[in-house]
């Protein structure tokens, strides 16, 4: 077997074998899954260093042949490494999060190695169908782990189902029309883009750029993932919509954008302008959030503007960036997605206004939460900085104030709204509903995935030009440029401003700036140390502790609390702003909501026409019949 | 040509009863008149004008026999198809037994739960 199989055959197998097992070995079942995604991990680290490609003719239909052809690049090979840890720590996480509710339910595990088996597959395949395959086996799985146990997920899993379906069905006209005209095979299509210069292959791009956003969850087609949140599991929101979809969507976005075809400026900037109102308006909405999960999966939806936008500018900085900050999407927002599933498995509640106080008693949970916030919100030395620092110079250098303003700002309200989180959670008076919660009754599984990616968010901020350089540099171009490497971009290195593929850098209008995050981590080191040593030498009483006064009255905590849910109500009378956070709110703006409302004449129509009665329809087969006759006849 | 015509008639009496009767049995009656114009209609295709049965006689030869006789083909069909017919009459009225107990009427239009 070939080696490169093999981040396909191992997940897809334990997939299988869990899928086979009876039920009642629920224990092996559950080992089989971690064991499967462990193996994954392994293998595609063990693979990171392969570049090869290999091909075997699969199926032939006439004129139609199907190739089993895979390569691994210098984009694909970590990405594979990516997914595997991912679906690992997803997987360890939810042996915890299903334990004491009647255990993982039955086929979870197989649906989720299938995932893991089918991101890994669209990854490495080098035939266009074979991708379309692959791409429709992890939508498929995202609606079966969404539904696996839990009733209260299906009008979300359907929604979300019905949203991927439209764009997966975009990414098989798109497919059909590159296929067509130039062949399946990937390679020969990088080796020549296609030139975004005849409207049949602008409609070729737009069409796969819509299957792109639609997996990653840009607007306007990221309605599915908030609805979604609220009644799937955590770790199947951590591992599929919160990470696996989204380096997926964007892995689609590069390759069209960087690879297949030569998009025209004009293109860019409808990517760029994407990009733009994703963060904006995401963000917007989930500042005005009361639930937790919704709350995090708008955020979910806003990231991806940055990575629409960084790709969008086409320069080898912006790309960088916008890879980067996949990656560390991925890892923040997972970890953000698997801390709010502790939170609501341990107090049942995911509601803003009812939570409270709740860092003494769940330390763990707000410690990897705490970071990721931070990351998410580009704090550095962050990894959520190190790469919007990118995203930033690249509109710098694409001459686009307008796109930095935006992305700067998006920043901010992020900010703004993880204070609001932060509070509602975990600071604040702890009300008497919370007086019971106590962390750790899932076992080690749940802490141990969410410190080891709080912890991978510190690593990948602080030695960024790691990643940076062995990683990312490479997969946007940087390695036939030479001497240039990915650490030179973070230091605000102009060299690197170039188009992909080689271009003269565009003119500077802007002084860059250098990312120095040793130093800033020095800084900051330096900072709590000294503040630890005041505290300790007790030379500063940094607060007293007194009993409340409240006119006399007894305080009480139920009563006397500020819940965060009152912070940005004001941003509802914003004009222009309100109204159009009301229509999305109402859910004018989502087209799910829009085709349902426009299809509900064509659906009365039917349902009048389904009498139940027998006669009614033999009448109606009849009617066929004779209309077949008639057709048949009249040639 | 007559013939034909009356084919067609009991096919479209056989229809009728199948679409707008409500009794179940009375469209078990019509889809059998319906089959059976079919059958009728399948002989009157092999039927030849005073045409002889089609057996063929000792030392008739073989030109002479297929002169004479009507079509063989058809004949078998229809028996075949009658056969059938019984068999399919019979398992309608079984079902339509069933149908019965289960909602203690025949009444076609009162079984309507694919509706909506």
């Amino acid at each position: 077997m070939h080696d490169l199989l093999l981040p396909i055959v191992i997940p897809g197998a334990a997939g299988l074998l869990v899928f086979a097992l009876p039920a009642r070995l629920r224990g092996l079942r559950t080992v089989i899954g971690v064991l499967g995604t462990f193996a994954t991990l392994v293998a595609s680290v063990w693979l990171i260093d392969t570049r090869t490609g290999v091909s075997w003719t699969w199926m032939q239909f006439g004129g139609l042949e199907l190739d089993f052809a895979l390569r691994m690049d210098a984009f694909s090979s970590w990405a594979v490494a990516l997914v595997g840890l991912l679906s690992l720590l997803t997987a360890i996480y939810a042996t915890g999060w299903f334990r004491g509710r009647g255990g993982v339910p039955g086929r979870y595990f197989a649906w989720m190695l299938l995932a893991t088996s089918g991101a890994c597959g669209v990854l490495l395949s080098d035939n266009l169908l074979l991708l379309v395959l692959f791409w429709e086996l992890v939508t498929l799985m995202l609606f079966l782990l969404a539904v696996s146990g839990r009733d209260e997920g299906a009008p979300g899993a359907a929604k979300a189902f019905a949203v991927l379906g439209l764009g997966d069905m975009a990414l098989l006209v798109g497919v059909v029309l590159i296929g067509m005209d130039r062949g399946w095979s990937l390679s020969a299509l990088a080796a020549s883009p296609l030139a975004t210069d005849r409207a049949l292959h602008v409609l070729t791009y737009v069409l796969l750029l819509a299957a792109a956003m639609a997996k990653a969850g840009a607007m306007p087609l990221h309605s599915w993932i908030p609805t979604m949140s609220t009644g799937t599991h955590a770790s199947v929101m951590a591992f599929l919509p919160g990470a696996v979809d989204k380096i997926l969507g964007i892995y689609l976005l590069a390759r069209i954008s960087l690879a297949w075809f030569a998009p025209t400026e004009g293109l860019r900037m409808v990517v760029m302008i994407i990009g733009a109102v994703t963060i904006l308006g995401a963000v917007f909405m989930a500042m005005i959030q009361h639930d937790l999960r919704r709350l995090l999966s708008f955020h979910a939806v806003s990231q991806v503007g940055y990575m629409l936008l960084g790709i969008g500018t086409g320069t080898v900085i912006g790309v960088m960036g916008g890879l980067f900050h996949m990656v560390n999407n991925s890892i923040y927002k997972a970890c953000l997605f698997l801390g709010a599933g502790s939170v609501e498995r341990e107090t049942g509640t995911m509601d803003l206004g009812r939570l409270g106080g709740l860092v003494r008693v769940m330390p763990v949970t707000f410690g990897a939460m705490f970071v990721a916030a931070l990351a998410i919100s580009g704090i550095p030395p962050l990894n959520g900085f190190a790469s919007k620092w990118l995203v930033y110079e690249a509109c710098i250098a694409a001459d686009a104030p307008l796109f930095l303003v935006a992305a700067l700002f998006g920043s901010a309200l992020t900010l703004a709204s993880f204070v609001k989180v932060l509070h509602s959670v975990f600071w604040g008076p702890k009300p008497t509903a919370m007086d019971g919660v106590r962390e750790g009754a899932g076992g080690i599984g749940m802490p141990m995935a969410m410190v080891t990616l709080a912890a991978l968010c510190i690593v990948l901020g602080v030695f960024a030009a790691w990643p940076l350089d062995d990683f990312i540099g490479p997969a946007a171009g940087l390695e036939a440029e030479g001497a240039l490497t990915g650490s030179a971009a973070l230091e605000g290195n102009a060299a690197t401003w170039g188009e992909v593929g080689g271009a003269t850098p565009p003119p500077r209008r802007y002084a860059p700036g250098a990312m120095q995050p040793y130093v800033i981590t020095g800084l900051l080191a330096v900072g709590v140390l000294v503040l630890l040593l005041m505290a300790h030498m007790g030379q500063m009483r940094m607060r007293r502790v007194r009993p409340v006064f409240v006119g006399g009255q007894p305080f009480d905590r139920d009563v006397n609390r500020f819940p965060g849910t009152e912070f940005y109500k004001t941003v509802q009378d914003l004009p222009g702003v309100g109204s159009a956070l009301r229509l999305g709110a109402s859910g004018h703006l989502d087209p799910y909501e829009a085709a349902q409302r426009a299809g509900r004449p064509a659906v009365r129509l039917l349902r009048r026409l389904h009498s139940g009665l027998v006669g009614d329809y033999l009448f109606w087969c009849l009617l066929g019949l004779a209309i077949v006759v008639a057709v048949l006849l009249g040639r | 040509m007559t013939m034909y015509v009356l084919a067609a008639v009991l096919f479209g009496v056989g229809l009728y009863g199948l679409l707008v009767k409500r009794h179940l049995l009375k469209k078990v009656l019509g889809l059998l008149i319906l089959e059976h114009a079919v059958n009728l209609f399948l002989v009157e295709v092999g039927y030849v004008d005073g045409g002889s049965p089609p057996i063929r006689l000792a030392g008739e030869t073989a030109a002479a026999f297929a002169g004479g006789a009507v079509d063989p083909l058809p004949q078998a069909l229809v028996l075949t198809s009658i056969v059938i017919g019984l068999g399919l009459a019979m398992l309608m009225v079984a079902l339509s037994l069933r149908i019965y107990e289960r909602y203690g009427s025949l009444d076609a239009d009162r079984m309507s739960e694919l509706k909506g």
